[in-house]
């Protein structure tokens, strides 16, 4: 673990979604490949607002958004079944960019639902991610991944699902 | 699943737009989708250049490299994309520290033995007069837990292993391909020269799903590391060979797929000739993606996520999260 790594929006993303997950992102223990729906994700991202001139637009190194158009932010998402976890990455990109001196707002695209919600940086979600970035913060000290008790709805399509449940043993023998 | 590129016959392999184009000696051409390939291996002449490197670095895909006799070359590594500083350093520390190595290293050896068991078993049911060996290998295993040193451990495989090898002789039954003993470079006879081939296809299989994962190949933990050369992959390759290798072997054999027409002698050496390679191969790729019920994933994995798998509980043990079971083969 890089102790000065910073907090990107997709750990912000991956915490809201499940701490464990969030925990390997941040020691680089990433599964991205060979996920299929990872690589859908990637081809949304690749094929879509391909006429947008400023896309994966980097600040700092560490903020990476999907495009900007008229000094607003845009995230793409391939599937919405995670939307409040995208919203709170927004919301940080939006917070990170206000430290900066720019006031904004956002929007979350969902392409494939010809879908799109438009997202300000509220004071209630503003605390709300504060609150985030604490627990990221604190489970980035911890010095073991948090635990699954067992297998989750969600491990179906995570991309880490077979390092998590890569035992093979428990039921019967 | 991506699927391995065995490629057989000589020819030139290049990018083509965003495909790899295999051209033959012949004239043929024959185009594969890069996204289908997990990794390549050259038997053959193959001609390649920077650019296909290139390529095959971007879509993270190794190339492994045999020579006219089967033996291993090496390997085209890609560079890592996938490495964590972290894990990296737990790694080393595993290595440096003389009881964190002694223990993994047996967890290794331990799995092996276990597997030699069961694949013996298999054919103890098939009325094989192989139970001394079982007997024999178990003893060797109960003197795991006192050996002091990765030294004694990789001396006990080693009895466990001729204790083994002492079997399948009883169980083939076939004077076409006795085992009489273990020979490597050169191979002595035929059931020798197939198992070194199939050593050396679990050796870069595994290296190829090490590729996969965030481990470096080069900190073995049973075999010594020598900073030069892939060690881990050696380590991962003991627990499966007897349940990959030898069983993929045993089956060819035993069900004479393979025959004595399948050779060829060379320099001292029996060696497979193409066309009992290519058979080889054939049985060897269906039994990588033979699958089985994984109890916590609960769906089918192919034996070659297996390896993968393998490679994650290694990982989770050197983070310190959970101790390493080896995989264990209870059929």
């Amino acid at each position: 673990m890089n102790p000065s790594d910073p907090i990107t929006g997709t750990h912000i993303h991956y915490f809201l979604v499940c701490p464990r997950k969030c925990w390997l992102s941040l020691h680089r223990l990433e599964q991205e490949t060979g996920s299929d729906l990872v690589e859908l994700g990637k081809l949304t991202h690749e094929r879509t607002f391909t006429r947008q001139q400023l896309r994966e637009v980097d600040v700092d190194g560490f903020l990476r958004i999907d495009f900007t158009s008229e000094g607003i932010v845009h995230e793409v998402k391939h599937g919405q079944s995670e939307e409040h976890a995208h919203r709170m990455q927004l919301a940080y990109y939006l917070y990170q960019l206000r430290l900066r001196g720019v006031q904004t707002h956002g929007v979350l695209h969902y392409p494939n639902q010809r879908r799109k919600e438009r997202v300000e940086l509220t004071p209630e979600l503003e605390a709300e991610l504060q609150q985030v970035l604490q627990q990221v913060e604190a489970l980035r000290q911890q010095p073991l991944p948090p635990q699954v008790p067992r297998p989750m709805r969600i491990c179906r399509s995570c991309a880490y699902e077979e390092f998590c449940w890569s035992e093979n043993e428990e039921v019967g023998q | 699943m991506k699927k391995s590129l065995y490629l057989t016959s000589s020819g030139t392999l290049s990018r083509d737009q965003n495909t790899l184009l295999l051209e033959l000696e012949t004239g043929e051409k024959r185009y594969f989708p890069i996204e289908q390939i997990g990794d390549i291996h050259c038997f053959g002449e193959a001609s390649l250049n920077k650019r296909l490197l290139e390529y095959l670095t971007q879509q993270g895909v190794p190339v492994h490299f045999y020579n006219y006799y089967e033996y291993y070359v090496g390997s085209y590594y890609p560079r890592e994309h996938n490495s964590s500083g972290f894990l990296t350093l737990k790694q080393a520390e595993h290595y440096l520290d003389e009881s964190k190595r002694l223990d993994l290293a047996r967890r290794f050896v331990r799995g092996a033995l276990q597997n030699l068991q069961q694949v013996l078993r298999y054919y103890a049911h098939r009325e094989k007069p192989v139970h001394p060996m079982i007997e024999g290998i178990a003893q060797v295993e109960a003197q795991l837990d006192d050996a002091a040193s990765v030294e004694t451990l990789m001396q006990l495989e080693g009895q466990a292993r001729e204790m083994y090898y002492s079997a399948l002789d009883p169980v083939l039954q076939n004077p076409d391909f006795a085992f009489e003993s273990r020979s490597r470079r050169p191979p002595a006879n035929r059931l020798n020269a197939l198992i070194s081939f199939g050593n050396s296809l679990m050796y870069t299989l595994a290296l190829s799903e090490i590729y996969r994962t965030h481990l470096d190949p080069r900190i073995g933990f049973l075999h010594a590391t020598n900073y030069r050369r892939f060690s881990l992959n050696l380590d991962v390759a003991e627990v499966f060979k007897p349940v990959l290798v030898d069983r993929t072997v045993l089956t060819l054999v035993g069900l004479r797929q393979i025959q004595p027409e399948h050779f060829g002698e060379e320099l001292g050496g029996v060696y497979l000739n193409d066309e009992g390679r290519k058979r080889f191969l054939q049985a060897w790729e269906e039994r990588l993606q033979t699958t089985f019920q994984h109890r916590r994933l609960k769906r089918n994995v192919s034996y070659r996520t297996a390896v993968r798998l393998e490679l994650f509980k290694i990982e989770k043990h050197l983070i310190g999260e959970k101790p390493y079971e080896p995989f264990r083969a209870y059929w």
